[in-house]
């Protein structure tokens, strides 16, 4: 319980941290934002009401700390375009983005890891050096062109999926194979390493010796054992999955969060740019903290440290 | 096996983006509207795009151009990672301290999230705003690797002998530790390669990337999504050029890390 305390505690630089990055990069803008949000042809009462009403007029200090203030209290702010409260536009767009990621990760866990079993099982046949050629391919595809490739095939050639938006389960197919195109690679890869050092330990030597059947072996002794260390690329995963899904949303109109964060950069809509940047990196942050807690929970050595 | 065909698939889209310019007639900014959608045919190898240019030419001109930003920004982050790395690790003291919280910070973030703010906000895409923001989270890592080497290197005998000796630091650093740091640096930098690629096309991809006027693999994806009916070759052929250039290091990557990773036996 200390050790959840103190992992939750070092969370607060980094969430300041990513909030502070977020920031100043949002204020490095070459130029005058209000320049940019109004175009040429604004009135210059406009762009006074314009930057007072962004605290623009203030010194970069108090809008440092008053943001501060604000994100603290889970006000972003309102959109440029919609003029909805930050907040209210992202939470909107979080079920479709979790349900395309949850279909990425489903399929990347009864993918990825039974080929990372099976090749490990046997190692150096031909299966192993299949599933290993294929994992580096994987690895390779980027959903830039898996997503155009999938559509040509599917819903151009054959015409037996829609080509995007989200709707029914027929429209979660091809984005959710194409964003987890590489996790499943990454999954198979670690399950494969995994495995291998787990059926080296004397525990397996045993347990063949007492001649218990191979499939209680591998999935009751190996596998559960293995499983462990795949944890630790959650974080690597989580990463894939927030990435990708910019890409992935843009190619498949798919109205998540990271289509709202394209459509917002294609904007200008700068404050809905930046909740989603701290959003995201607070899901990121996250998401490895629980990373590292089941780690530890997992394995007790940890939680001395 | 993977390191020759890694160096195999890498040394001939070298070898494209280098020559392949000099071999085509058309340039890549080429428009003819007449001859717009125009299928593979032996006067356009790889057919026409939507403004009726040579899709070859693009292909080449963007072989050129993604490797020529990858090579640029990997070569940077290597630089940079190196000497942090380095001072933060053979010194240590408060300047480590920060440096190793600002690349913890740095990891907070998922990489290609911050590239895309950084690309978002610089706005007039330019080959430098491109690369200075696919520069922006590189070094962390190098500096990581470097520092973590490093710790482990400045304990060994080599470098005990040659404090003794009196050798001065810089001389130890560069002389003793450096040449050791070559193998596991040569790695990362495959792997940052592949990397690189994918975000600089994601990012052109998006149009956030290279300017308009610079051909570019990622670009003429974007632009092929709206014309996959009429000109499916607008997204194979520069796709294939991403995927090949990116499994080429992926393989070089594994296959220097199989050969000299001293890890690994």
């Amino acid at each position: 319980m200390l050790y959840v305390f103190k992992r939750l505690f070092l969370l607060i630089p980094v969430l300041f941290g990513v909030f502070t990055i977020t920031f100043f990069l949002i204020h490095m803008i070459p130029g005058d934002p209000v320049e940019i949000m109004l175009g040429d042809y604004a009135s210059q009462a406009d762009r006074a009401s314009l930057r007072k009403e962004l605290g623009l007029d203030q010194p970069l200090s108090t809008q440092y700390f008053t943001q501060l203030r604000n994100v603290m209290h889970f006000n972003f702010g309102s959109s440029l375009h919609s003029k909805k409260p930050v907040a209210t536009e992202i939470l909107a767009r979080v079920p479709a983005s979790f349900e395309l990621g949850f279909a990425a990760l489903f399929l990347a866990i009864v993918i990825g890891i039974p080929l990372g079993v099976g090749a490990a099982i046997k190692e150096s046949s031909w299966i192993d050096h299949f599933v290993l050629s294929g994992s580096v391919l994987g690895l390779s595809f980027p959903a830039l062109w898996s997503g155009p490739l999938l559509i040509w095939l599917f819903a151009i050639e054959l015409d037996w999926l829609p080509m995007g938006e989200r709707g029914t389960l027929w429209h979660l197919i091809l984005p959710s194979i194409s964003l987890s195109v590489g996790i499943i690679a990454l999954v198979t890869r670690m399950t494969r390493s995994s495995m291998l050092d787990v059926l080296r330990e004397d525990y397996i030597k045993v347990a063949r010796a007492k001649g218990l059947p191979p499939i209680r072996i591998y999935f009751h002794h190996a596998l559960t054992n293995a499983i462990i260390p795949i944890l630790t690329i959650l974080g690597l995963i989580m990463g894939a999955l927030l990435t990708g899904a910019v890409i992935v949303e843009t190619i498949f109109d798919w109205p998540g969060i990271g289509l709202l964060l394209y459509q917002s950069i294609q904007n200008r809509d700068y404050p809905v740019v930046q909740g989603c940047v701290f959003f995201v990196s607070v899901v990121y942050v996250m998401a490895n903290f629980l990373t590292d807690l089941s780690y530890a929970y997992f394995n007790p050595k940890i939680r001395q440290m | 096996m993977k390191l020759k065909a890694g160096v195999l698939i890498v040394a001939a889209i070298f070898i494209i983006g280098l020559i392949g310019p000099l071999l085509v007639s058309q340039s890549p900014l080429e428009i003819h509207l007449q001859e717009r959608f125009l299928p593979p045919s032996t006067s356009h190898f790889f057919g026409t795009d939507n403004n009726g240019t040579d899709i070859l030419s693009i292909f080449v001109y963007g072989a050129r151009v993604s490797v020529a930003i990858s090579v640029l920004v990997v070569t940077l982050n290597l630089f940079v990672g190196l000497i942090i790395g380095s001072i933060a690790g053979f010194f240590g003291g408060l300047f480590d301290l920060l440096i190793m919280r600002l690349v913890d910070m740095v990891f907070g973030f998922p990489g290609f999230l911050l590239v895309l703010a950084v690309a978002a906000i610089m706005q007039q895409a330019s080959l430098f705003s491109v690369i200075f923001a696919l520069c922006i989270t590189g070094w962390a890592s190098y500096s990581r690797l470097v520092r973590g080497e490093i710790l482990y290197l400045k304990e060994k005998e080599f470098v005990v002998a040659a404090h003794a000796m009196g050798f001065s630091n810089t001389r130890i650093l560069m002389g003793h530790i450096w040449p050791n740091l070559m193998a596991p640096l040569l790695i990362q930098s495959s792997f940052n390669m592949a990397s690189t690629i994918i975000a600089e096309s994601s990012l052109s991809f998006l149009g956030l990337g290279v300017p308009p006027d610079t051909p570019s693999w990622g670009s003429l994806l974007g632009a092929g999504r709206q014309f996959l009916i009429e000109a499916p070759q607008m997204s194979t052929f520069p796709g294939l050029g991403i995927v090949l250039l990116v499994l080429g290091f992926n393989l070089l990557g594994d296959g220097l890390r199989e050969h000299l990773d001293p890890h690994q036996h």
